[in-house]
């Protein structure tokens, strides 16, 4: 009947798969790409200062206290007014910036999807429950929670990742359960159900799957809220200490200095504003790709 | 001979993709005379409703039409907006499947309707309404006086289609599209509709283009039908001559392929093989021939042209009969 | 005389609570979706549901596989009460019972392959079967409906919606079931497609010997593959017959309506035919008319309809009609 019988009847065709189309139209995206690859660039630098032979960020210079950038001597950003190597100072807040940023997607990812899926797929009573619970923690202040915390265990970083973590899946959650609903009346649920299927299967075979779009864009979206809200916290002085820094601490001690040294705040910003600028071309480039009205 | 109300040459219908071009519709010629009723039939993808929003001018964004539409021998393919602004809704205007798409869903019927005569027809308010309500009776909705209004959302789907022919028929249009209008309907609904279409032709003698993948609707409706097949007209005939005497191998099988009501004893259906063309890659030669049961050798190689095989009928098709080789 | 049946529905009901569930109340409606409905269905026969929307034919399709939860009356599949099992033995049960469904795209995982999809009502019915013998049976049950078993790693998307019935249909038939409810399987499929998948049905009820209750708007195709068929209208059978009485003698004005609105492709029948147009619309089913749901729209319609719902009488063979005033078409 059709030519591919003919020329081999025995050999299984591959699937193009809905993942791999999407991977297809990312990768023909410039701005995504470019963006990707700044962020992977940023990353590795980021977490690969200990070992690229850079200064120690604790050394102190003492005849370069604020000085401006100085190539020859390899002070790329400065120093700030402890005589500190700006540089790599930023590459080791960004360490912190970025692991926040991914410790809270993960914790906001894994509550958010299960809590809104299970919601979604229950329905009736149980949705109604598990979603006033989320409408509840959502008019919780959130700086309010965090210097309330501080308060009580006293200032740590690991409390600050709970913190950002436990309020982020709440939007992740109503998008889930939002999802969920919709996927939950396709017929191919129905025929699940008219097999046998039992309930956890279904919804790890077939609902979480097909939620996984939104919730990958919406994943791009959480990374940049998460990294300034801990710069935010940082600079109100609550979150990271010295000599540990990330980029809000950065930014908020350069601001101090912001007459004497301007490239103190300046390079972090403009670090930290580079890279969620990449988070964001990257989330609209798989916004992009995995829509499936593009289809 | 006059000038026929539509009249349509070479009208080829591009759509860009990121996959590469699709010609939905190619070297597509027919013409409707006045007060003509012409059938469109075919599948889906077969290009039926393309031709249509290229000659309303709605084609999506990455559509592009070429060749040449005339509507009673004035040009309006490539024509400024404002210039077919004033043909379309006047002198033709569409009915589609769905009648929420050319409803808006926040105003009354009534502004909607009064809007359009008072802009195409210059009315003052009140004798636009009172043109509107005489169409509204005319369409045999009850009470039109009251309904007119009311909110698009609160018609049932029967009451609403008839509301979009009231619309369409408006400005006394010469030509009416009518894109799958029955289509959504319940059969009883569906009869209604297609009662009133048949009442409306009597009486009003516009023309019709009637566009549908049922063969069943056209068959008490149509004057003529054009039979299409991958974006190409295949079949050109008399409503008749198609039912009765179908001469391209692709309208043969729609017909004996169609479990009918009329028929007694089961039988097991005629079937055409293989799936839909997909028009991203259509076959070479005869689009139809993969599917066909009399293909022959040529037929994969060469691209049958559209041509006269009586009065007033066409195909598109090597065989001279049906039935030469089996 | 004829052998037991494998299904035997009375009086079922099947309604929905439509409107707000809030504390205060607030109002209510009940949408009787179907409404004390009742037949038996004989093993290797087609049973056509015929009706326009909002007539409760996919709710009742639905009911039936115990996919909705029912009102009251009962279902009993070869002498057991369905609504008695628990869920387990339920589970157990529905490899025996099968439905495909009207949108052929929508009914498949997208993000799941053909071989995936296909396979799932087996290994959740059988966990224990080997991987290699699985991809065996889904291929057989490929070529069984038409389908190039070599297409097994390949997603919904990449297939025409022929051809994506076809794969519904594998899916549905893998477990070797006795029944399957087919839910308007060819209505969303271009007119060259549908004799394909309504040729395939009947073989394949043939050659398994399944019971096939078959949905649809489409008297034609209803006509051409059931042996009874059942008229609904509003939630109530209006008449029942075997398939050529039914269309030759039909005795209800609704079923005589309905068969006279279905065009025929034939310009010269569609031309002198007599049509009986009904006036009005449906009514809703949330607020459907006293007595016969009918009467609105009869144009046999007498006081007596308005008061009386009419019983479902038998008036011949294998003939029953819900009219006070049965009879064939006058003049």
């Amino acid at each position: 009947m059709t030519d591919v019988s003919l020329l081999a009847p025995q050999a299984e065709v591959k699937g193009r798969s809905l993942w791999a189309d999407a991977r297809r139209r990312f990768l023909g995206n410039t701005a995504a790409v470019v963006g990707l690859v700044v962020l992977i660039a940023i990353t590795l630098l980021s977490f690969g200062q200990p070992y690229l032979g850079l200064r120690d960020p604790a050394d102190i210079n003492w005849d370069m206290i604020s000085a401006p950038p100085d190539f020859a001597q390899g002070y790329y950003f400065g120093t700030d007014q402890n005589g500190r190597d700006l540089f790599v100072r930023t590459l080791q807040g960004g360490q912190v910036s970025l692991t926040v940023g991914f410790i809270a997607t993960m914790v906001s990812l894994v509550i958010g999807t299960l809590w809104g899926a299970s919601a979604g797929y229950l329905g009736g009573r149980v949705d109604a429950v598990m979603m006033r619970i989320v409408d509840i923690l959502y008019s919780i202040p959130f700086v309010f929670l965090v210097i309330l915390l501080t308060v009580v265990f006293g200032r740590n970083i690991e409390l600050m990742y709970l913190a950002i973590g436990a309020v982020s899946w709440l939007d992740m959650a109503r998008i889930v359960r939002g999802q969920t609903v919709s996927i939950r009346r396709k017929e191919f649920i129905e025929a699940a159900h008219a097999s046998g299927v039992s309930n956890w299967r279904i919804i790890t075979r077939h609902i979480i799957p097909n939620c996984l779009g939104p919730v990958v864009v919406y994943m791009t979206l959480t990374v940049p809220a998460v990294i300034l809200t801990e710069s935010f916290i940082s600079y109100l002085g609550m979150g990271v200490q010295e000599p540990d820094s990330s980029w809000g601490t950065l930014i908020s001690e350069g601001v101090k200095a912001m007459e004497v040294a301007p490239w103190a705040v300046l390079y972090p910003s403009l670090v930290m504003v580079v890279t969620l600028l990449a988070l964001n071309f990257v989330g609209d480039g798989l916004r992009d790709a995995l829509d499936p009205k593009d289809r | 001979m006059t000038t026929p109300v539509l009249q349509v040459s070479d009208l080829t219908t591009t759509f860009w993709t990121p996959e590469g071009d699709v010609h939905a519709v190619s070297d597509v010629s027919f013409h409707i005379d006045r007060g003509e009723t012409l059938g469109i039939v075919g599948e889906s993808g077969s290009g039926k409703s393309q031709i249509f929003m290229s000659v309303m001018g709605l084609l999506a964004r990455n559509g592009r039409a070429s060749g040449s539409v005339r509507v009673t021998g004035e040009e309006i393919l490539g024509v400024p907006l404002n210039r077919l602004n004033q043909v379309r809704g006047a002198r033709m205007s569409m009915i589609f499947q769905d009648p929420m798409t050319s409803l808006n869903p926040y105003l009354t019927v009534r502004r909607q309707m009064t809007e359009v005569l008072m802009t195409h027809r210059g009315m003052n308010e009140s004798a636009a309404a009172k043109a509107a309500i005489d169409m509204l009776d005319r369409v045999q909705i009850p009470e039109a006086g009251r309904r007119i209004g009311m909110y698009p959302h609160e018609f049932s789907g029967g009451m609403r289609q008839r509301v979009m022919i009231a619309m369409a028929l408006l400005c006394g249009p010469e030509l009416l599209i009518a894109d799958e209008p029955t289509t959504a309907l319940d059969v009883t609904v569906q009869a209604q509709i297609l009662d009133l279409l048949m009442q409306l032709k009597r009486d009003t003698g516009m023309a019709i283009a009637l566009i549908t993948h049922d063969l069943g609707v056209i068959a008490g409706l149509a004057d003529r039908v054009m039979v299409m097949y991958g974006g190409r007209v295949v079949e050109e005939a008399s409503a008749r001559d198609t039912f009765k005497r179908p001469q391209h191998p692709y309208t043969e099988g729609l017909l004996k392929s169609m479990p009918r009501l009329d028929e007694h004893g089961v039988k097991r259906l005629e079937t055409i093989g293989g799936q839909p063309p997909n028009l991203q890659d259509l076959p070479g030669g005869c689009t139809f021939h993969p599917r066909c049961r009399y293909a022959v050798a040529r037929c994969a190689v060469e691209r049958p042209l559209l041509r006269q095989t009586d009065t007033g009928r066409a195909k598109a098709c090597h065989l001279d009969h049906l039935g030469d080789v089996a | 005389m004829s052998p037991a049946p494998l299904l035997s529905v009375h009086d079922l009901k099947v309604h929905f609570d439509i409107g707000r569930h809030g504390l205060l109340g607030g109002h209510r409606h009940v949408l009787k979706a179907v409404d004390g409905i009742s037949f038996d269905l004989r093993p290797g026969e087609t049973l056509g549901l015929v009706g326009e929307s909002g007539c409760g034919k996919s709710t009742l399709g639905r009911a039936i596989l115990r996919l909705l939860p029912l009102r009251g009356g009962r279902t009993m599949w070869l002498g057991q009460d369905l609504a008695r099992l628990d869920a387990e033995r339920m589970r157990g049960l529905r490899r025996e019972m099968q439905i495909i469904f009207q949108d052929p795209l929508a009914s498949l995982n997208p993000r799941m392959t053909v071989g995936q999809i296909i396979a799932e009502p087996l290994i959740t019915h059988q966990p224990n079967l080997k991987t290699a013998e699985v991809k065996n049976r889904v291929k057989a049950m490929m070529a069984k409906v038409g389908l190039l078993p070599n297409q097994i790693n390949r997603y919904p998307h990449e297939f025409s919606g022929g051809q994506c019935q076809r794969i519904g249909i594998a899916r549905a038939i893998i477990n070797e079931p006795k029944l399957i409810v087919c839910d308007e399987p060819v209505s969303a499929l271009d007119v060259s497609i549908q004799a394909q998948i309504v040729n395939l049905l009947m073989d394949l009820q043939a050659e398994m010997g399944l019971s096939l209750i078959f949905i649809s708007h489409n008297l034609a195709v209803v006509r051409h593959i059931s042996h009874r068929v059942m008229v609904l209208y509003l939630g109530k059978v209006m008449e029942i017959a075997d398939r050529d009485s039914l269309y030759a003698n039909p005795l209800h004005p609704y079923t005589q309506a309905l068969n006279s609105a279905v065009p025929v492709p034939d310009p010269d029948i569609e031309r002198a035919k007599q049509r009986l147009v009904l006036t009005g619309d449906l009514p809703s089913p949330l607020n459907p008319p006293s007595g016969c749901p009918f009467r609105t729209r009869c144009p046999k319609a007498t006081g007596i309809c308005a008061d009386v719902m009419p019983p479902l009488e038998s008036v011949g063979r294998d003939h029953m009609v819900a009219c006070h005033h049965a009879g064939p078409i006058s003049g």
